[in-house]
């Protein structure tokens, strides 16, 4: 029988920003999303003092002075720093982690000793939390969706210590009784109304539902997902990541655009990144989506918001190409005498690439173009991202976006690293 | 012809280069050092035992000059290594970072600092004010000439 252990950074964002800085050490913290939008992440004392998740910053201010909550901008170089160590501690416990999100790890930890998995979850929090400060909450279970529930309960509850380990307990149905079906990983809010309605509130009711009634409304995952929590394993740890089906860069403005040509270099910007990842995955762009908009919260300027589909005439990853496609984008999407906030694309269909369809008159010498690329992306990796870049993207980026309230790059930048006083 | 007067002469010219590269070809003797080949040393190998606990910081002041740790020094910090008496360690202090050097007397434990100057005194740690050790500083990088 295997088992999973889900490992869950508490707080991730927040709890990053509370590492290397002692004035916000056990405060409130909350960390805002791209360009000081809305509140993506509270720290546990945060959410002592009330603070709601994803409510917009400016709305919220004057709550976060009056409670003495420290706001932060999001710094994904420390998060994702963070989240790396936190990593590579898992693989001391496991040789089989699988990374299923920044703040949280799957582990197989199949032929342990079943007595000893509980004290072993303790072993590896309290591992974690030494070499990182970050605090976590582990879950056991005889399988991935189990695993998350567990670690639900062991959020929740303050004599579990942070580990809740439900492989072959006799507590599971009383664990599934305390979860609301939404929270039921792959349920979700999409279908939490129609199995509430049904008479399943929690994830026990759900668990004792006819498995013909959830198929009939969430198909094959549903089924599955039923089966997990009857401790029938059917989702495997995924060491290696699957390709992205989806590729997408958004971003809202620092300031507000009024400029056709600066809504043009911001494209190429996003662009030109989103098509590094698709390079860096071995992808090629076969249709791209792209939008812009005029912020909704400044009700008194004229809003407008439009979108464009594009199909290639063959699938590529070359920049200039996906550039020259993504200026046509805005040259009909622009309208002048509005004030733009957004701006982005999303290449919504991707294939291998080297395993695309030709078109018959569309030749592009893609020998030539590859080698440029790589040479491109080699040297970015290098001397870091943008050094050789599309003169179209421009060089100041005024409407680059706006980090108001970012802490330093702790651990990836000799220049922002932090200081230990001697007085 | 008229318009390239130089043609022939530059064709001529590359020979020497052609003579050069026969040359080469012929030699072939493996490196000898082939089989004793070594990776080239790796500084993070030597400062960090563990990179995923490691964390660096700047150091500023002046209070640490007796254990040779001077203003603008980078320390090297093992978050996870156990600290105790002799240690010097990075922690929290009252809401701010601060380098000392760890000592106990009479079950009490005190942050010490390192310095002739009277000014810095120890710190008695008690359960009233914010404290956390962050870490156990294991290295010290000064760059002597830049």
């Amino acid at each position: 029988m295997p088992v999973f252990a889900l490992v869950d950074c508490n707080s991730f964002y927040a709890s990053c920003e509370q590492v290397f800085n002692p004035k916000v050490w056990g405060k409130p913290v909350v960390v805002l999303s791209n360009n000081d939008g809305n509140i993506i992440a509270r720290s546990k004392e945060a959410k002592a003092v009330g603070i709601g998740m994803a409510k917009p910053f400016f709305e919220i201010r004057d709550e976060l002075e009056q409670n003495g909550v420290f706001v932060f901008s999001s710094n994904y170089a420390l998060y994702g720093d963070m989240s790396n160590r936190v990593r590579k501690v898992l693989f001391r416990f496991s040789p089989h982690v699988e990374l299923y999100s920044i703040d949280e790890c799957f582990l197989d930890l199949s032929g342990f000793d079943p007595a000893k998995l509980t004290a072993y979850g303790q072993t590896i929090k309290q591992t974690i939390e030494t070499c990182t400060h970050i605090p976590v909450s582990v879950g056991i279970g005889a399988t991935k969706s189990l695993a998350k529930i567990a670690n639900k309960v062991a959020k929740k509850s303050a004599k579990a210590n942070g580990v809740v380990n439900l492989y072959g307990s006799p507590h599971i149905d009383q664990a599934l009784q305390s979860v609301p079906v939404g929270d039921i990983w792959g349920v979700g809010q999409a279908y939490e109304e129609f199995f509430r309605n049904m008479g399943a509130a929690t994830a026990y009711a759900f668990k004792k539902m006819p498995d013909y009634q959830v198929r009939k409304r969430m198909g094959v995952v549903g089924a599955r997902i039923l089966m997990e929590l009857n401790g029938v394993s059917c989702l495997p740890l995924e060491e290696v990541p699957q390709p992205k089906k989806m590729i997408g860069s958004q971003k809202g403005f620092g300031i507000l655009v009024e400029d056709k040509e600066q809504l043009q270099e911001a494209m190429t910007a996003y662009v030109t990144r989103t098509a590094e990842k698709a390079r860096e995955q071995k992808l090629a762009v076969v249709s791209m989506l792209m939008w812009v908009s005029t912020d909704p919260f400044r009700k008194q300027d004229p809003q407008y918001a439009e979108s464009i589909l594009y199909t290639l005439p063959e699938p590529t990853n070359y920049t200039p190409t996906l550039v020259r496609f993504g200026n046509k984008g805005i040259d009909l999407l622009y309208k002048p005498g509005y004030k733009y906030k957004r701006v982005g694309v999303q290449y919504t269909e991707l294939v291998p690439a080297g395993e695309t369809q030709q078109n018959l008159f569309w030749r592009p010498n893609t020998v030539r173009q590859n080698t440029l690329m790589a040479a491109v992306d080699q040297i970015n990796g290098k001397l870091g991202r943008g050094t050789l870049r599309m003169a179209a993207e421009g060089f100041d980026h005024p409407w680059s976006t706006r980090f108001q309230y970012k802490s330093p790059r702790y651990t990836t930048c000799w220049e922002e690293l932090p200081v230990a006083f001697a007085f | 012809m008229k318009i390239f007067p130089g043609l022939t002469k530059l064709i001529y010219g590359t020979l020497p280069i052609l003579r050069h590269i026969e040359t080469t070809i012929s030699a072939g003797f493996g490196s000898p050092a082939e089989d004793y080949m070594e990776k080239a040393l790796d500084m993070n190998a030597k400062l960090m035992k563990h990179p995923e606990s490691t964390y660096t910081y700047t150091v500023s002041g002046d209070s640490m000059v007796g254990a040779f740790i001077h203003h603008d020094d980078v320390v090297v910090v093992d978050a996870e290594a156990p600290w105790g008496p002799g240690d010097i360690v990075v922690a929290f202090w009252d809401g701010n970072t601060i380098i000392k050097r760890v000592r106990t007397k009479d079950g009490k434990v005190y942050l010490c600092p390192e310095s002739p100057n009277p000014i810095y005194q120890p710190i008695l740690v008690d359960e009233s004010a914010n404290f956390r050790v962050f870490g156990v500083v294991k290295h010290l990088v000064r760059t002597l000439k830049g």
